[in-house]
């Protein structure tokens, strides 16, 4: 549904919208210079992911923005350098207003949830596994928002791949509760911001006892 | 920043005004003088149809042909225009070309008698030329203006099989009262579906039919509510191409379900279907996974084709709803029970019931020795040496189950087993059980009277025990029962 006029929201802007929804992201700074990078890790803790804000640049791990496990002051500090000189030399005239420095969370299983704007129905979410089971099996379900607490879970155990997230093969079960609070946050959200086109948190990390958004994607209408 | 819209705007009430129009669709089911425009003695016209069904149905109104080179249609006499008829006039049929519909809706509305039009007439909006399209926004103008619903235009129309009134032209209608309302978006389909209806082994009925072509006013969604109200309809069948305003259509089909089951045919299955269905009404085809889910959030059941459309048709008109997902495979042969074990098996929202030691106990008891009681439980293969009185008791045993919520019957009645003997004794216990049971006698004509006795008496056939397990299955999923989940199968 990208129409021409369409713009992104900056990552920053995107993870305060979904934080106001109380959709986890993990903690993160914004930085505009290596210095202030570095002095944003010490304040979160290590490790760190850096991430850099463009307007240019749609696909931020295709061209180097996103740079992940670092573990020190200077690490930060030339990762910036590096990345942001990177991107300049791949995008030439683009705009990098500064990174993002957002706490690394731990392994755990990597879901997506989608907000589109169906012709027919308008606002629904999307749900499926993340990674290659999205791209390869394309296991994901669809419900229409606003979407209950119940309509959440049930929209979870739709998926074949389900039982990765209830504790396959000795594993740990995940944080489905939290996962559904967050599926009913972004039916909410697609409900109540109509300016809003399209939502891609992908992935979501569900872990043990919580759920966090590690990358949002917010599309919204230009002339809104 | 554009309006905010209410939140909870999917589940909201529908709007009175709305549900007031749909309830006064009464009058154009219930209409009992019936004018035709462009009643034709010439039997290549619909009009000739349209009105020869309804005499030889014996409908119990008046038929008021018109057409003015014509003095007696069919041996009614004939008018020349609608401003001559005397009597009342409650719905025009409208069967002309294109170009002469406009100046007879507007006879219609000068009458102020009117209350409905049916147009079977196509060539309005459908083609989407502008000056079509705006032919057929002065109609709907020109009639609201004097009260008139309009049906169409593009369609078939309404049936009513009680009074017989009937604006269709398929062949072979079998107008015979029943259970089933069905709305239909495509009128052949719709037909066809008719044909299927009456060609069962018993003529299966249904309580009214509507096919509404354009929609340029009476909509789908008005028939979809004013079933739900309708007595005489105990379920819904639909055979849908897509819907123009897709949250209306949930927000109406939600309130719908907890009132009565609603089975939708969608096509548009995928993009070959879907591309299809755009040429076809110009409906805006949506993405056929969130229809998919779409439907189910709102409890309307998607059917596959036409036969599991005919057949779950069948079980909801005549069966009691299902408790719950806990089923008993009852059968006299080991093949084709096994087909519906696979059937049960592979959808998996069913789960076979467990039956109680006393049941079991009853059945060994009963059965020749060389039956299958419970292996697995749930499953019991009488065997070919079980005659009439064996299959009937044994039904009633399993139906005494609590633990059982529905049933599959399976027989092939062999040579020294007369078919119409087994359908004697299972039909009363099939009948008068508050369980569904779904009955397949094997196979073809052999069975055909057999299959009719026991339809007669309200027990619904099918042609194989896949697709009776089926019908089941979607009944079960219609009724919105609490589900248990499957337990290991005892060996």
């Amino acid at each position: 549904m990208n129409h021409p006029t369409n713009r992104f929201l900056p990552e920053n802007e995107a993870a305060e919208l979904i934080s106001t929804y109380t959709i986890p992201y993990p903690d993160h700074r914004l930085a505009s210079s290596p210095d202030e990078a570095a002095r944003a890790a010490e304040a979160i803790g290590y490790p760190v992911v850096l991430k850099t804000v463009s307007p240019d640049v749609l696909h931020k791990s295709d061209v180097g923005g996103v740079v992940m496990d670092l573990q020190d002051p200077s690490e930060v500090y030339y990762a910036y350098e590096r990345m942001t000189s990177g991107i300049l030399a791949r995008c030439p005239g683009a705009t990098v207003s500064g990174a993002l420095v957002c706490k690394q969370e731990d392994d755990g299983v990597d879901v997506i949830i989608g907000g589109l704007r169906d012709a027919t129905f308008g606002p629904t979410v999307m749900f499926g596994l993340g990674g290659i089971f999205a791209e390869v099996l394309d296991d994901v379900a669809f419900r229409v928002a606003p979407v209950s607490e119940r309509a959440a879970q049930e929209l979870i155990h739709e998926i074949r791949g389900w039982k990765l997230l209830a504790g396959a093969r000795g594993t740990e079960p995940c944080d489905i509760d939290g996962l559904a609070n967050a599926i009913v946050s972004v039916s909410r959200l697609m409900v109540e911001h109509p300016e809003v086109a399209s939502l891609d948190l992908n992935p979501v990390r569900v872990l043990r006892a919580s759920v966090r958004a590690l990358d949002a994607r917010i599309e919204v209408e230009a002339n809104v | 920043m554009r309006s905010r819209e209410a939140a909870g705007d999917l589940f909201a009430p529908i709007d009175p005004e709305f549900r007031q129009k749909a309830q006064r669709l009464n009058a154009l089911f219930e209409a009992e003088n019936v004018a035709v425009v462009g009643a034709s003695n010439n039997p290549r016209k619909a009009s000739h149809h349209v009105i020869r069904t309804m005499l030889e149905e014996h409908f119990v109104g008046r038929i008021l042909p018109v057409n003015p080179s014509e003095t007696r249609v069919l041996g009614l006499a004939c008018t020349g225009s609608l401003a001559e008829i005397r009597e009342q006039v409650d719905l025009v049929v409208i069967s002309i070309p294109t170009r002469h519909v406009l100046p007879v809706v507007e006879q219609a509305a000068a009458r102020g008698d009117v209350q409905s039009i049916v147009i079977l007439t196509a060539g309005f909006a459908e083609t989407a030329i502008p000056e079509n399209v705006a032919m057929e926004k002065q109609i709907v103008e020109t009639a609201s203006a004097a009260g008139i619903r309009v049906v169409g235009p593009n369609c078939i129309g309404v049936i009513n099989p009680r009074t017989k009134l009937c604006t269709g032209f398929a062949p072979g209608l079998t107008l015979t009262p029943g259970r089933i309302g069905f709305i239909t978006q495509s009128g052949a389909f719709g037909g066809a579906f008719l044909m299927a209806c009456g060609s069962q082994p018993a003529p299966m009925g249904f309580s009214k039919f509507g096919h509404v072509g354009n929609m340029s006013d009476v909509d789908v969604l008005e028939l979809l509510l004013y079933y739900a109200a309708d007595e005489e309809t105990k379920a819904i069948s639909m055979y849908m191409e897509g819907v123009r305003d897709g949250r209306r259509f949930l927000r109406i089909a939600s309130e719908v379900t907890r009132r009565k089951p609603v089975f939708a045919l969608k096509v548009g299955r995928n993009e070959l279907g879907s591309h299809a269905a755009l040429s076809h009404t110009g409906a805006l085809a949506g993405s056929d996974r969130i229809y998919d889910a779409a439907l189910r959030q709102v409890g309307v059941e998607r059917i596959a084709t036409f036969d599991d459309l005919v057949d779950v048709s069948k079980a909801a008109a005549t069966l009691p709803q299902p408790a719950g997902n806990r089923v008993c495979v009852l059968t006299q042969a080991g093949g084709p029970g096994i087909i519906a074990m696979d059937e049960i098996g592979q959808e998996g929202s069913l789960v076979l019931a467990l039956l109680q030691e006393s049941t079991r106990a009853a059945l060994e008891d009963l059965l020749p020795p060389m039956a299958m009681v419970c292996k697995p439980n749930g499953y019991i293969d009488m065997t070919a040496a079980a005659l009439e009185d064996a299959h009937a008791r044994a039904l009633q045993i399993v139906l005494d189950d609590p633990g059982v919520d529905s049933v599959v019957f399976v027989t092939l009645p062999p040579t020294f087993l007369p078919a119409m003997d087994v359908a004697r004794a299972v039909a009363p216990v099939a009948s008068s059980a508050s369980k569904p049971v779904v009955s397949c006698f094997m196979h073809g004509h052999a069975m055909t009277e057999a299959r009719a006795h026991l339809e007669q008496h309200g027990v619904p056939t099918f042609d194989t025990p896949d697709r009776a397990a089926r019908a089941l299955i979607h009944l079960t999923h219609a009724s919105g029962c609490p589900s248990v989940q499957s337990e290991v199968i005892n060996p």
